[in-house]
């Protein structure tokens, strides 16, 4: 059962069922596809037909094929989500997703810290991220599975990556890497999740909390004097000159594409890496690859 | 349909697939009674007049889809608040005239704070400069998409029945209060901006940005003990056994246009309301009401 309220998306103050959000998804699916290849001029048959075709089954909606599904990105998000959670719950707690969260193919991670000695302020950030990432990776298995489509379990992943995280500032440091790759993540497939509006928002709203948890343990690890390293060229780690994961010219900040994700959670990328060398699929924090589809830089 | 094959044309697919939006429009239509045009854009259509069912609350729906460039000018109207908000504490002085438009409002009710902790000092200075890149950027930004950004609407940073801003403590707690509704705003319009992918990329960055700030500012107000009043009730106060501000799913909050202005214009549960609180003459563009 999706743990969506299941709005109506023409009429926002009704809940419906599960049909019939899914002939609302569709139509407007569909309209927004032909709106959009018929204003590009160059609809072909075969795209065309795609587009019908994904009238009869959102899992053929991909008219492009660069494309990916929407449940192959939120799975590929799946794989952080899995990588945040594990890290915060056991730090906070010594304890790790449960076995219905990881599912049913799980790997154990290894490099886990055990409960860390944390003062009382970073505790209470430990366990508020632990607390939204855990119903983050929940969010999303459910949301993939209501889309028809199937949860990635938890992959391999090893935590002592970059160094067993022994300490306070060990974890704030690694903590301030995952949250400002996530959520660059988010930002980098925003454009993915375009045909299904309610799954688009429910991304701006974890991008949201993202966004929340980069702030606060920016504010932690400037206030403790903590070095986070540069994951790679776009990043700004927190500094007292730069409170702000964001470019200095327009304020944004990062957006990655999943090859730039993955060139990080790979280990291939440096603080000097705007774009990492194509075709690898495992490495660093993910020693067998991120499970899913979406799996090579 | 015909039974004998042909290759599929642009026109047939077309046709075909208008009918079957059409059937299956006219079903769901029917069931709701889905009015094709509501009121002006910016009043409240009521769930009744929409046929929609008893809502609990009454939303303001947007009858047609908002444009690209009213959603993106409805930011830039809070861009222009922070951005004047967090310039006027720390300076003295309002956002730069050449970053105005070209018929901007008056803003009143600014002041300078002297800052004691370097924490809140330092954050008022990176924020003005963060709120001023955004003001800019969305101005280019609405420009290059073949639109024209609206000029800084007039501004009341001291209204009526607010606190003022005077301190490190007034600073926090409002500040904190501003940035958790523009991420909202962001996060309740992206779904309009899905026909222009860039545009999207570029609100997601920056609603990332508005999150850090709120996050920031939330553990300062945490550290430094200080109360930030919810402004609705979605909004979660920092404290330590609430340090995020997320639901149950862990989901940032989402407002429509709607609850933005509630907040802005001060006036909490009102519908149909086009100006006061921060915005005495209301914000400019197309969304503008309550």
């Amino acid at each position: 059962m999706s743990k969506f309220p299941l709005q109506s998306l023409l009429c926002p103050t009704e809940t419906v069922n599960q049909d019939q959000l899914e002939v609302e998804r569709r139509m407007l699916n569909f309209e927004k596809t032909m709106s959009h290849l018929t204003r590009r001029g160059f609809l072909s048959a075969f795209a065309a037909t795609a587009a019908v075709a994904a009238m009869a089954d959102p899992q053929k909606a991909r008219a492009q094929a660069t494309t990916p599904a929407i449940t192959d990105v939120l799975n590929f998000a799946l794989n952080l989500e899995y990588l945040e959670a594990n890290l915060y719950l056991n730090v906070s707690a010594g304890t790790t997703l449960s076995a219905a969260d990881m599912g049913s193919g799980a790997v154990a991670a290894t490099g886990l810290p055990g409960k860390l000695t944390l003062d009382a302020a970073t505790l209470a950030v430990a366990q508020g991220l632990a607390t939204d990432e855990t119903h983050h990776v929940e969010l999303l298995r459910s949301t993939i599975a209501t889309l028809g489509g199937t949860p990635i379990s938890q992959p391999l992943i090893n935590y002592a990556a970059n160094g067993a995280i022994t300490t306070q500032a060990m974890f704030l440091a690694t903590a301030r890497q995952f949250t400002a790759l996530g959520g660059s993540a988010y930002v980098g497939s925003a454009q993915f999740l375009v045909s299904n509006p309610t799954v688009l928002t429910a991304a701006a709203q974890i991008l949201g909390a993202e966004g929340q948890h980069a702030g606060v343990l920016s504010f932690l690890c400037v206030n403790q004097n903590i070095t986070s390293p540069a994951i790679d060229a776009q990043d700004v780690p927190p500094s007292p000159s730069n409170y702000f994961t964001v470019a200095a010219m327009n304020a944004l900040s990062p957006s990655r594409n999943t090859s730039q994700v993955l060139g990080v959670a790979y280990g291939k990328s440096t603080a000097t890496t705007t774009a990492p060398a194509a075709g690898s699929l495992m490495g660093g924090f993910f020693p067998n690859g991120v499970n899913g589809n979406i799996k090579s830089t | 349909m015909s039974h004998v094959h042909t290759e599929p044309t642009l026109d047939s697919i077309t046709a075909d697939a208008a009918n079957l939006t059409r059937q299956r429009s006219a079903a769901l239509f029917n069931r709701r009674a889905f009015a094709t045009s509501l009121a002006a854009a910016g009043t409240l259509a009521t769930v009744g007049a929409l046929g929609c069912g008893t809502g609990s609350v009454p939303v303001n729906v947007v009858a047609t889809t908002p444009s690209v460039v009213d959603v993106l000018n409805f930011a830039l109207n809070l861009e222009y608040f922070e951005a004047n908000f967090y310039t006027f504490v720390t300076t003295g002085g309002g956002l730069q005239s050449g970053a105005q438009g070209t018929n901007p409002g008056t803003v009143t009710g600014g002041a300078k704070v002297s800052f004691v902790n370097g924490f809140v000092g330092g954050a008022a200075l990176q924020l003005a400069l963060d709120e001023q890149e955004h003001v800019n950027f969305l101005r280019n930004t609405i420009t290059a998409v073949g639109g024209t950004p609206i000029s800084m609407p007039t501004l009341n940073l001291a209204p009526a029945g607010v606190t003022a801003i005077t301190s490190d403590a007034t600073f926090l707690a409002a500040a904190r209060q501003f940035e958790t509704v523009g991420i909202s705003a962001y996060a309740g319009s992206a779904q309009y901006l899905v026909s222009t992918l860039p545009g999207l990329t570029y609100a997601a960055q920056i609603l990332d940005t508005e999150a850090q700030h709120e996050g920031f500012l939330r553990e300062l107000c945490i550290a430094l003990n200080i109360t930030s009043s919810a402004v609705d009730s979605q909004d979660i106060p920092p404290t330590t056994s609430t340090v995020f501000n997320t639901n149950t799913n862990g989901l940032n909050a989402v407002r429509t246009p709607s609850q933005v202005l509630q907040i802005l214009y001060a006036a909490p549960g009102a519908i149909g309301v086009t100006k006061g609180g921060y915005f005495p003459n209301g914000l400019n563009g197309n969304i503008v009401s309550t």
